[in-house]
Formats: C-alpha cells, sequence, structure tokens
C-alpha cells in the first residue's frame, strides 16, 4: 500500500505494548468493534466483523500458542502476512481486515491476513440482462470481480493497478489492461486522469467517472459502466482499459463511442444471422425512439398533406375529439411516460401491481376517453417508449429521452425542418465530443475501414475483430 | 498540420457540388439534352481540378490569397483579396437565399423565410466555430445518410413507372445549345465553386490527395448529376423539366408506390439542406479565413457572428423574388463573378507562379509531395 508515507508519518513505538494499544485505541476513538486480546506475551489486534473470527482462532491464537513467539510469523514468506513500523499504514492494515501481532520491543508489528469483508454473493446482473451467454454481474467487492476477469482471460498479459482514492473512504480502485493489445498512450492518459482525482469519499464508480471522463457534463456518456464481467473482458480483448472500484459493481471502460451504446454483447452470442437481424431491428427502432414523436407533430401540424389520403382521414378523424395542439399532446404523453418509468424505478416491488394498473387504464383508456389526448398519439407514445427500451446502454437513453423532448419543440415550431436542423446541431457537436483521445463518432467520422466493417454488421468470429495480431489495435481512431 | 482526411475532403467536396443541384437539377435550360451538358461538363470540371491541383502544387504551403500578393504585389494583391471576401460573402447568402426560397415554397408556407434562413445560419455559425476538421467529420457523417437518400429517390422512381425514355428525343437536337450551357454556366456552377477550397489549401492534405478527391468527387458528381437529369426528363419531359423552378424536386414529387408512398419532398429537403450546410459553411469559413488574414487577426472566430449576420442581411434584401433571383444566378453570377475569378484569374496566377518557380527553382523543393 501506501509505502511512500513511511518517510513522513508516525514510527510505531512497542517497547511498551501497553501504550501502542492505548495509541490505536485512541487513533480509532474507542470503538467496541476493535478487538485487542494477549496471546503469552503477543498483543493481537482487529476489528470484529472484517475478519474471520473462527479463521483468527485457528490459524492464528492457536498457531501462537503454540509456538514459541511471534517468530513463526515473522519468517514467512507470504503475501498475506507484512512487517510494518508505520503507524498509519497499520492503522490502514486494520481496516483491511488483518489482524496485528505486535511483539514486544520489537521495531514492527506483524500483520496477518484473515480479511472476510461483508460482501454480497455474485448474482446475474439486474441492468444488462441476456438470454444467451454468460449470466454473472459484478459484485462490490473488488477482488472478487478481479478474479471474475481474470477467469474469463487467464493470462499473465492482464494486468492490474492498484490505487487508493478518496481522503476519507480510502476505496481501492484497480485499473486493468491487456498488456500489448491496450495503447500505451491510452493507458497513460488513463493513468494520469486518475491521478488526478480528488475525493473525500467515493461510494460509487460514477464519482470517479465524473472525474476523468471527457465533458462531464455532457449529454453523451464517454465513459461507459457496465455490470458484466463478460463485456468488460471483451473490451479488454479490443485494447480498451478498465477501471473498477471497490464498493461499486459497475465497472468503468474506456474509450467509449457512439457507436458502442448501440451494440449489445449478446450480439456476439447468438448465431450470427439471427445477431446481424436484432441489430437491424434494434437500428430502426432506436432511430424511432427519437424520431418517431417529433415526425408526428411535424406531419399534423405542418406536412399533413405526406400522408396517404386514407391515414390522413383517420388520424384527422381521431384528432378531431382533442382540443390540444398536437405539440401539448405530445408533452402530457411524454412526462407521463417519463414519470411512470421513474416510479416504477422507485417503487416498491409490492406496488408494481398498481402501477401496470394506473398505467393501462387510467392513462392508456381514460385518457382517451375523456378526449384530453387522441389515439394516434398513445400508440407514438408507445412505440416510442419500447423503442428507448432497445438500447442496451443505459447511459445512453438519457440521451436520446433528453434529445427527444428538444425535438419535440423543433418540431412544434418548424417542422421537418425544424428536426432537421436539430439533427444537424446535434451531428456538429458530436463531431467535437472525444473520448480519451478517440473522436466520438469514429469508426465513421473519421472514418477507419478496419473498425467500420465490423460496425454494422457483426461478422462470424472466425473474420471477427478479436484476433492475436497484436499490431492491428496499437490505433483507436 | 493536414487536418483532413482524403476521404473528408472527397465528402466535402461531393456534397459541396450537390449543393444546390439537388432540388434546382443540372441545366434545366438545355431541355432534354440536360444529362449530355452534364456528362460534357464532367468532362470539362476535370480539366478544372486539374488547373486548381496544379495551382495548389506550385506552392503547396500557401493559399490562394496569399497566392494572390505574391502573383500581383502587395496592393493589387489586398485588393483582390478583398474582391474574393466579397465573392465569397455574396455566395454565402445567395445560397441561403436558396434554401429561404426553396423552404419557403416546399416546407414552411406560412413561415417567414427570413427565420429559416437566421436558424440556418446560426447553425453554419456553430460549423464554423467547429473549424475546418469537424465540418470535414460532419460531412463524412452525412454521407451514408446523402447515398442511402439517393438510392431510395432513384428506386422510387423507378417503380413509380412514370418514367418513359422517348421523352429524351431526340438525342443532341441543338450542339449550339449544348455548347453554351456547357459553358460558362454548368462548368461555373458547381464546379468552378470548389475553387473555394483553395483558400484552405495548406490546411486541408497534400497536393496528391487533393487531386484525387477532387478528381473521385467530381466524377461522383456528374455522374449524380447525368443519373438526376436521365431521371427528371424521361419522368417530366423536356417542356415542364426546363421550365420548373425544382425540376428535380418536381420530379421526385411525382413518386407513387402503390397510393402509399406519395410525397417524399422532405426527404429531398432534407438532402438540400445537407449539402447546402456543407456548401455555405464552407463560403461563410472562407470569408472569415480571408477576413483574418487581411486585417491579421489572430483567430477568425471572432468574426464569425458579424459575417453571419451580413450573409443573412444580403440573402434578405438580394433579391425581391424566386424569378429574379434565379435569372440573376443564370444570366449573371456565371460571366461576371465565377468565370472571371474563379477560372480565369486561376490560370494566370498558375502561369505566374509556374514561370516565378522556374525562376527561383523553389517550386521543385516545395513540390515533393508530402505522403498522405
Amino acid at each position: 500500500m501506501n509505502q511512500q508515507q513511511t518517510d513522513t508519518s508516525k514510527r510505531l513505538n512497542l517497547v511498551n505494548l501497553n501504550r501502542f494499544r492505548e495509541e490505536i485505541s485512541h487513533a480509532f476513538g474507542r470503538p467496541p468493534d476493535l478487538i485487542f486480546r494477549k496471546v503469552k506475551e503477543l498483543l493481537i489486534v482487529y476489528i470484529a466483523g472484517l475478519v474471520d473470527q473462527a479463521r483468527v482462532e485457528k490459524e492464528i491464537i492457536v498457531a501462537l500458542e503454540s509456538a514459541d513467539a511471534g517468530g513463526s510469523y515473522t519468517d514467512m514468506d507470504s503475501p498475506h502476512v507484512q512487517k510494518t513500523d508505520d503507524f498509519d499504514l497499520a492503522l490502514q492494515l486494520l481496516l483491511s481486515g488483518m489482524v496485528l501481532i505486535a511483539e514486544p520491543n520489537q521495531s514492527y508489528v506483524i500483520a496477518a491476513d484473515a480479511a472476510s469483508m461483508p460482501h454480497r454473493s455474485i448474482t446475474t446482473s439486474e441492468t444488462e440482462n441476456v438470454i444467451h451467454g454468460p449470466r454473472e454481474g459484478f459484485t462490490e467487492l473488488l477482488v472478487t470481480n478481479v478474479a471474475l476477469l481474470r477467469r474469463i482471460l487467464s493470462s499473465p498479459k492482464l494486468r492490474v493497478h492498484d490505487s487508493c482514492k478518496g481522503t476519507y473512504s480510502g476505496t481501492k480502485i484497480a485499473l486493468l489492461y491487456l498488456e500489448g493489445l491496450a495503447p500505451a498512450a491510452l493507458i497513460s492518459n488513463m493513468q494520469k486522469r486518475l491521478e488526478s482525482v480528488q475525493l473525500d469519499g467515493v461510494i460509487d464508480s460514477n464519482y470517479i467517472s465524473e472525474q476523468i471522463r471527457d465533458r462531464p457534463r455532457s449529454l453523451f456518456p464517454t465513459l461507459q459502466s457496465t455490470e458484466r464481467p463478460d463485456v468488460v473482458a471483451d473490451a479488454l480483448l479490443k485494447g480498451r482499459v478498465v477501471v473498477l472500484v471497490n464498493n461499486s459493481p459497475f465497472a468503468l471502460v474506456a474509450p467509449f463511442l457512439f457507436w458502442n451504446a448501440f451494440q449489445s454483447i449478446e450480439d456476439h452470442f447468438l448465431l450470427y444471422s439471427s445477431a446481424n437481424f436484432l441489430r437491424i431491428i434494434r437500428a430502426i427502432f432506436i432511430i424511432m425512439a427519437l424520431f418517431l414523436p417529433s415526425l408526428y407533430v411535424a406531419i399534423t401540424t405542418f406536412h399533413i398533406e405526406m400522408l396517404p389520403m386514407e391515414l390522413m382521414l383517420s388520424i384527422a378523424a381521431s384528432r378531431e375529439r382533442t382540443p390540444f395542439p398536437a405539440i401539448v399532446e405530445a408533452l402530457i404523453m411524454e412526462s407521463i411516460f417519463e414519470a411512470l418509468r421513474e416510479a416504477v424505478v422507485r417503487m416498491p416491488q409490492r406496488l408494481s401491481q398498481t402501477a401496470s394498473v394506473l398505467g393501462a387504464l387510467v392513462i392508456g383508456q381514460a385518457i382517451v376517453q375523456a378526449g384530453i389526448v387522441s389515439i394516434p398519439m398513445i400508440i407514438v407514445v408507445s412505440i416510442t417508449g419500447i423503442a428507448s427500451l432497445m438500447i442496451p446502454r443505459y447511459e445512453m437513453t438519457f440521451a436520446v429521452r433528453i434529445l427527444r423532448m428538444l425535438l419535440l419543440f423543433m418540431a412544434a415550431t418548424l417542422g421537418f425542418y425544424g428536426i432537421a436542423v436539430g439533427i444537424f446541431f446535434t451531428q456538429v457537436y458530436l463531431t467535437g465530443l472525444r473520448s480519451f483521445g478517440v473522436p466520438y463518432l469514429s469508426p465513421i467520422a473519421p472514418l477507419v475501414w478496419k473498425h467500420f466493417q465490423h460496425f454494422f454488421i457483426r461478422k462470424p468470429t472466425a473474420q471477427s475483430e478479436v484476433t492475436t495480431d497484436h499490431k492491428r489495435k496499437k490505433d483507436w481512431s | 498540420m493536414k487536418a483532413l482526411s482524403t476521404w473528408q475532403i472527397y465528402s466535402l467536396m461531393l456534397l459541396f457540388q450537390m449543393g444546390t443541384n439537388v432540388v434546382f437539377g443540372f441545366a434545366g435550360t438545355a431541355k432534354q439534352d440536360a444529362w449530355i451538358v452534364a456528362f460534357l461538363s464532367t468532362l470539362g470540371a476535370f480539366l478544372l481540378q486539374w488547373l486548381y491541383y496544379k495551382l495548389y502544387a506550385t506552392r503547396p504551403g500557401e493559399n490562394w490569397t496569399s497566392l494572390l500578393k505574391l502573383s500581383f504585389g502587395r496592393y493589387l494583391g489586398t485588393f483582390l483579396h478583398t474582391v474574393y471576401i466579397v465573392v465569397f460573402l455574396y455566395l454565402a447568402a445567395r445560397n441561403l437565399r436558396d434554401l429561404g426560397e426553396v423552404t419557403k415554397v416546399q416546407l414552411l408556407f406560412n413561415t417567414p423565410p427570413i427565420v429559416d434562413m437566421m436558424i440556418f445560419q446560426l447553425l453554419v455559425a456553430y460549423i464554423c466555430y467547429a473549424g475546418i476538421q469537424r465540418m470535414g467529420r460532419l460531412a463524412e457523417l452525412n454521407m451514408p445518410i446523402i447515398f442511402l437518400f439517393i438510392v431510395l429517390q432513384i428506386i422510387l422512381i423507378s417503380f413509380s413507372g412514370i418514367m418513359d425514355f422517348s421523352r429524351l428525343m431526340p438525342v443532341a437536337e441543338n450542339w449550339n445549345l449544348i455548347a453554351t450551357t456547357v459553358f460558362p454556366f454548368s462548368i461555373s456552377v458547381p464546379y468552378s465553386e470548389t475553387f473555394v477550397f483553395s483558400m484552405f489549401g495548406a490546411l486541408t492534405v497534400a497536393p496528391r490527395a487533393y487531386k484525387k478527391a477532387a478528381m473521385l468527387s467530381v466524377a461522383s458528381a456528374g455522374l449524380i448529376f447525368t443519373i438526376w437529369d436521365i431521371l427528371s426528363v424521361s419522368t417530366l419531359g423536356s417542356t415542364i423539366f426546363s421550365r420548373s423552378f425544382f425540376p428535380l424536386m418536381t420530379t421526385f414529387q411525382m413518386i407513387n408506390i402503390a397510393d402509399f408512398i406519395t410525397n417524399i419532398d422532405p426527404v429531398i429537403v432534407t438532402n438540400y439542406m445537407i449539402t447546402l450546410m456543407i456548401k455555405i459553411a464552407v463560403y461563410a469559413l472562407a470569408t472569415c479565413a480571408g477576413i483574418a488574414r487581411l486585417c491579421k487577426l489572430d483567430s477568425y472566430k471572432s468574426i464569425i457572428m458579424p459575417v453571419s449576420l451580413l450573409v443573412i442581411v444580403l440573402a434578405y434584401f438580394m433579391t425581391d423574388n424566386l424569378s429574379s433571383h434565379l435569372f440573376v444566378a443564370i444570366n449573371w453570377t456565371g460571366w461576371l463573378i465565377l468565370l472571371p475569378l474563379f477560372i480565369v484569374l486561376p490560370a494566370i496566377v498558375l502561369v505566374i507562379m509556374t514561370v516565378k518557380n522556374r525562376r527561383t527553382g523553389e517550386g521543385r523543393k516545395l513540390h515533393e509531395p508530402t505522403t498522405n
């Protein structure tokens, strides 16, 4: 851990063990879970709950009682045992679940690992579901998450760099990449950004994400966060770098490009042809998620002549009863839908029945019968709602939803012209974004042919991007 | 520093050349032989691009305004520099006015065109702030969209069953008319307009890559124009084709598939907006760059807003109606602006620079191709 602190900070004083005990107790503010035990002349310190009590008894206390002195531990050459003469480091070690063994008149204490951090077991990921493919999701424990990745990528080339962030939380974060695949510039860029992170506490990986990503205030995510080890492993194989944060099941993957948001890892787990079929369906519906309400508003407000006669008449007939202009209808329905979406997330499980009844009956049926919103608008908003759930990356759904609202206003004021101008503005904005030095719209703008080939269509795995040819991954843009 | 790739400059030039022709068609005055004009103009345009390439290659590090100063001395050079700024400004405004007119006639009947033009110029100003590199990315981002739209238009019109190729007869009826349409009008608009890219010469790509991109873009544009003209004449007949304000627009309005896909003007107008966005932005950026060099400003960004305002004002007060606007385009801009300034003067400068390079032996050193 922080070995460089040794020079500046306080040394241990073990001449009097009682005084040592007092110092440690004082540093923690005499908490009830700080346990001191005496075995022969040795003092054993640990924090209850962070260590495995049974292991402490069996491996440490019994061993020490049978042995002559602490010497048996001192001689052990194991990563689980370390010596330190630094007081602050000793406290830090205690907090990470080590057991301190202090011997009188020594210049150091021995820290033995018996950590058993409270944690959740590995479960399926909640946010990114697949039908085929691995089901595990990350947990809150960094060690477990790294182990999950090591299991998928059993290669010594998988590099893990540790560091600590957060003045008070002291959260461990790990930078992972595959040596030889990830470009050196990307790694050093990430390391530099991670070093500059200044925080009191890191509760979730998003705390780190906001400090290291490009344009943190942008609507468009420039850093991917994912709960799935297979997604991370895939990203590592494509030469990306990954940041894991202790206490957060969400890994950060960089660089993250615009088009990545519309590709699901499941594309690689399905039959080649069905995966491409799904990609086409997804593309169509995501475009609809963005444009459908504004197109509807533009057509009914400005370009009604675009529709075939029968369709025009039936839409006009159903709009007859509603008093509001199309934009107001659209805003009412859109905001109700967004509210429903948010409510369902926050609501206790038992109330979900209520939400679906309210949603289907009151908002669907009654609002039409009351003549507030026309039926075509309900259909449009429902299709849009389903379509926006198809976006594989959760972060991007916000961009699409907010952009949809903006386009709605443009459509209501200037029709198709407004939609086009709105999209052009977005395009110009996107051309200026970068994610860790890679242009956001790559590989289309700028065109990078070798990545472009893999971008619309998932090629069969035999021709896929993942190869052992390291030279191909050198450049990203 | 080379900010653009060959593909980017190709996309920029192709969209730039398509420009207003997306709705106005190409060489409508040549009646049923418009497609021959389109074809012949393309051949002429190759010569023209070769001229621009040679000019660029004489001094790859310079742009057009500094070449003017080198060739004609300080005073005449500065005067011509100013003339070019005004011309670029005028052409930006012309194209913006075109957009205003088309939008008013085809899309937003009740909105005053000044509103459309102001919003569009705001977009153009934003693109100018973004700079030439992002403009290149914008162009290549829109290439697939344009490609998709063109293919869609051609397929839909073919399946509407209204094309009659006998309307193309008699082929090459009046060679005199063809010749006068090819030169100067069809060559000057849009092909000679690509000369505006010489304002960013040093920024874009190496001369070799420029030649490749320019030639390919002319070939692509020529192909598209020829196909459009054939489609349009065989759908509308030569009379309506030459008389309509927006022949291509009118053509694609005839699309009717099973009474369901009947009216795809918004698609064409979107197409048109993409190409015009690039065209106006290139002109506006050229104007800003020209002014910045003339006044020796550090950055052209401070004058984007004033220039944009000027473009809007000029576009608004340019003409009274669409007819006079198009009359000026067909009868005046070609002869008065594009022919002397975009064709003759570059040729003169090329001669002067070649002689100068011979004398000093400087050309050989600079001519070394920087690979791209």
